[in-house]
C-alpha cells in the first residue's frame, strides 16, 4: 500500500499513483500528494495498482476536487480495475471527475 | 544518615549534581556494602532506602515505591532471586529496574539473575564508572517504559471516550431517528450492526394520500460523524413527507442541508422510494447505493444507482433522475446497503460472491426477505461481526401498506399537490416591518408548492398589505401622492403616525389549492381600520393615467390575479391568483 507522486509537464501536471487498498489509512499521504500544488495544476489519479477503494477514498477524491477548484476537467482518474471502477460508477463520480 | 545528597567530589564542575533521580532501594546484608552504595547513589542524585534481606526489601518496595533497586544475591532468609521475583510481580504495571550486584561471577548464577526478573547484573568488584553508566542505561529504559505506559493510558482513555461517543451515536439513532419512523405493514427490515457504529439509516413515512415513503441511507464515516448528518436528514424527511412534499423536493432539501453541514469528504448514499396511495405508481431514486430490486409481474427489475450521493454538489438533478413507473398490486421491492454485499465470512469472502444472487432469485420467486436473506446471511457470516452496517429493507405493496380514503391524486414525484391554509396577524413593530412572504412560508414548509409563482404572489401580497397598513390602519390618503411634494408629505405623515404610536393589526390569510393543471392561491388581507368606499377604486381603474404616480398598486394586483374584490365596509380584500403549468407532467404518462 503506497502513494507515489510524480510531477510532469513542468509542474503543471501531478500524477498520484495509488497501490494496494485505497482507504482511510492513505489519507495523510494522499493529501500530501496535492496540498502544495496550485489549484491550476492538472491532477491524474492513477488507480491501476489500486485493489480496493472505499467510501473514505471517495471522500478523499472529493477533497482533491475541492482543492482543484471543483473543476471536472482538471482531475482525471485513470486505470481503475473492475472492482474499483464499480465503486466509482455506483457513486456516479463520472460527473465529478474524468474517468478514463 | 542524611537523605540529602552530599556534594559530589567525583563530579566535575561542568556536570552539576542531579538531585531528581528518584528513590533507590539498596538491598544488602552487609552494612559496609550498603554504606558505600548509599553514599555513591546520594552523590549521584538519588534518595536512598536500605533493606538488610529479601523480606525487608519486598516490604520496603511496597511501602516506599522506589524507582530503582540494587539487589545482592546471597542473603540470610529470603535471597535476592526470590525477592526480585516478588518485587517484579508487585510492580507489573510499572517498570522498576532491578540490578543485581553480586560477588558471584559464574555464568549460571548470572543467568539466574535475569531468570528471576533482574534487568542487569554487575559482578563485584566493579568500576564506579561502569556502575554509573549501567544505571543511566537502565534509567533510560525505565523512562521509555513510562512513556509507553503513559501513551497506553492516553489511548485507553481515548478508546473509552470513543466507545462512549459510539454508544451516544447509537442512542441518537435508536431514539431520535428510529422512533420517528412509522410502522408500515408490508415493510420488513434486516439490520446487523457493525462492531463500530457505521450509520446506516432507514426512514419510513406515511404520505397524506395514504401512500408510503422509504429512505435507506448510508453515511460515509463512523460513529458520531455519521449520526450528526442523520439527524437533519430525519427531520427533513418526516416534516416534508407528512405534508405531502414530493420526492424531488425532499431530496433537494436533504442535499442542500448536507452540503452546508458536512465537510466535503462526507456524504450520504441513499435510495428513496415512494408508493402512491392508489398503489399503482412508484417513484424510485438511487444515488450511490446498490440496485433497488423490484419484483413485479414481469420478473425482477433493477434500478441501479443513477444519481450522485447526497451532500456532494449543491445542484442536484433529481427531477430528471427520478424514475416513475406503474406497478401492479403485490409488487415487491428490496433496498440494501453495500454492507450486505460486502459482508465477509470467516475466510474473507463477500456475501455478493457467495450466495446473494441465489437469495435474490428465491426472493424474486416469492419467498420473504426474512426467510431467505436473514438465514443465508447468518450462515455466511456466522460469528463474524460485519465491518460495515448491513441493512436490507423489503417493501410489499398491498392494501395493508396503503391507507384508503385519503386525499386522492397526490403526486409524489412532481411538485406537491396538497392544499394548505396559512394565516398570520401582524401588529406592533411587525406591522410595518413585515417579514418577506417567502421567508414566512418557507419556515412553515409551504414555499415549494408555489414554485416560481412566489415572486408574483409576493407582489400581490405586498401591494394589498401596504394598502391595509397605510390606508386602513394609519388612515393615510393615497391621493396625497398626486404631486412630488405630496409624495414626500405622504411618507412624512406615514412616519409621523407610526412614531406617534398607533394601534391596529393586519391579518393575512393565504390558502393554496392544487389543481390538475396548476394551482390556485387565495389571498385575504383584512385590517383593523374603518374601511373605505371601494367604488373609488373602480373609478381610478376606469381612468388609467399612466403618468399618475399613485393609485397603481391595485391595477398591478388586478393584472396578476384572476379576481380581486373588496368586502364591505372595505377593510377586507380578496385576491385570487391562478396559474397553469405549461408542461404536462410527462413522467406521469410513461409506464
Amino acid at each position: 500500500m503506497s502513494i507515489r507522486t510524480s510531477i510532469e509537464a513542468d509542474g503543471r501536471k501531478v500524477v498520484i499513483r495509488i497501490s494496494g487498498r485505497f482507504d482511510f489509512s492513505q489519507h495523510v499521504a494522499f493529501r500530501e500528494a496535492y496540498r502544495n500544488q496550485g489549484a491550476s495544476t492538472e491532477f491524474v489519479v492513477d488507480l491501476r495498482d489500486a485493489e480496493y477503494l472505499d467510501s473514505s477514498a471517495l471522500g478523499m477524491l472529493l477533497l482533491l476536487r475541492e482543492h482543484a477548484g471543483g473543476d471536472k476537467s482538471r482531475i482525471s482518474i485513470l486505470g481503475a480495475r473492475d472492482d474499483v471502477r464499480r465503486v466509482l460508477e455506483i457513486a456516479n463520480f463520472d460527473r465529478l471527475f474524468r474517468l478514463g | 544518615m542524611t537523605m540529602a545528597p552530599a556534594p559530589s567530589r567525583e563530579s566535575t564542575a561542568t556536570q552539576p549534581v542531579r538531585t531528581d533521580r528518584g528513590l533507590a532501594l539498596i538491598v544488602d546484608d552487609e552494612v559496609a556494602n550498603r554504606r558505600l552504595l548509599e553514599k555513591l547513589l546520594q552523590q549521584e542524585g538519588f534518595g536512598t532506602v536500605c533493606a538488610v534481606d529479601g523480606a525487608e526489601a519486598v516490604t520496603l518496595f511496597s511501602e516506599r515505591t522506589p524507582d530503582i533497586v540494587f539487589m545482592d544475591v546471597m542473603m540470610p532468609g529470603m535471597d535476592g532471586y526470590e525477592a526480585t521475583r516478588r518485587i517484579k510481580s508487585l510492580s507489573r504495571a510499572r517498570f522498576v529496574p532491578v540490578i543485581f550486584l553480586t560477588a558471584l561471577s559464574d555464568s549460571a548464577s548470572l543467568a539466574r539473575c535475569i531468570d528471576a526478573g533482574g534487568d542487569d547484573f554487575l559482578s563485584k568488584p566493579f568500576s564506579i564508572e561502569i556502575f554509573k553508566a549501567r544505571v543511566v542505561a537502565l534509567e533510560r529504559i525505565r523512562e521509555l517504559y513510562r512513556e509507553l505506559a503513559w501513551q497506553h493510558d492516553q489511548l485507553s482513555l481515548r478508546f473509552d471516550a470513543e466507545r462512549r461517543d459510539e454508544a451516544m451515536a447509537e442512542r441518537v439513532f435508536s431514539h431520535a431517528i428510529a422512533a420517528r419512523n412509522v410502522v408500515l405493514d408490508g415493510v420488513a427490515a434486516l439490520h446487523r450492526s457493525a462492531s463500530s457504529f457505521s450509520g446506516d439509516l432507514v426512514l419510513t413515512a406515511r404520505l397524506p394520500d395514504g401512500g408510503a415513503r422509504l429512505l435507506v441511507g448510508d453515511f460515509t464515516g463512523h460513529g458520531l460523524a455519521a449520526a450528526i448528518g442523520a439527524l437533519p436528514v430525519t427531520e427533513i424527511f418526516h416534516a416534508m413527507s407528512s405534508r405531502g412534499a414530493d420526492c424531488v423536493s425532499v431530496l433537494e432539501e436533504i442535499n442542500r442541508k448536507l452540503c452546508t453541514l458536512l465537510p466535503p469528504d462526507r456524504f450520504m448514499a441513499a435510495t428513496l422510494i415512494s408508493v402512491s396511495g392508489t398503489g399503482s405508481r412508484l417513484w424510485v431514486w438511487n444515488g450511490g447505493m446498490p440496485p433497488v430490486i423490484i419484483a413485479g409481474a414481469e420478473g425482477l427489475h433493477r434500478v441501479a444507482s443513477h444519481g450522485l450521493p447526497l451532500g456532494i454538489v449543491p445542484d442536484g438533478r433529481y427531477h430528471e433522475e427520478m424514475q416513475v413507473q406503474s406497478i401492479t398490486p403485490a409488487c415487491r421491492l428490496l433496498m440494501m446497503s453495500d454492507g450486505l454485499l460486502e459482508a465477509r465470512d470467516r475466510a474473507g469472502v463477500m456475501f455478493q460472491a457467495a450466495g446473494l444472487d441465489a437469495c435474490l432469485d428465491r426472493w424474486g420467486a416469492g419467498e420473504g426477505m426474512a426467510s431467505v436473506l436473514e438465514t443465508a446471511l447468518e450462515a455466511h457470516c456466522g460469528a463474524v461481526a460485519p465491518d460495515d452496517d448491513v441493512t436490507a429493507v423489503e417493501l410489499v405493496v398491498s392494501k395493508a401498506l396503503l391507507v384508503e380514503d385519503c386525499v386522492p391524486d397526490v403526486s409524489h414525484g412532481e411538485r406537491a399537490r396538497v392544499g394548505w391554509e396559512w394565516s398570520v396577524s401582524l401588529s406592533g413593530p411587525y406591522l410595518v416591518e413585515r417579514p418577506p412572504l417567502g421567508m414566512m412560508l418557507e419556515s412553515a414548509g409551504f414555499l415549494n408548492s408555489l414554485g416560481a409563482h412566489i415572486g408574483a404572489i409576493d407582489t400581490v401580497v405586498a401591494e394589498l398589505y401596504s394598502n391595509a397598513v397605510e390606508h386602513g390602519v394609519l388612515g393615510l390618503a393615497s391621493s396625497l401622492k398626486s404631486s412630488p411634494d405630496g409624495f414626500h408629505a405622504y411618507y412624512e405623515q406615514r412616519a409621523r403616525r407610526i412614531a406617534a404610536g398607533w394601534r391596529g393589526f393586519v391579518r393575512l390569510h393565504i390558502s393554496f389549492t392544487p389543481l390538475v393543471d396548476g394551482g390556485r392561491v387565495r389571498i385575504v388581507v383584512s385590517d383593523s381600520g374603518p374601511g373605505f368606499d371601494a367604488t373609488i377604486v373602480d373609478e381610478l381603474e376606469r381612468d388609467p393615467d399612466p403618468a399618475r404616480p399613485w393609485g397603481r398598486g391595485l391595477s398591478v394586483v388586478r393584472k396578476l390575479c384572476e379576481s380581486l374584490g373588496f368586502e364591505a365596509p372595505g377593510n377586507r380584500v380578496i385576491a385570487v391568483y391562478r396559474w397553469i403549468d405549461r408542461v404536462a407532467e410527462a413522467p406521469l404518462e410513461s409506464t
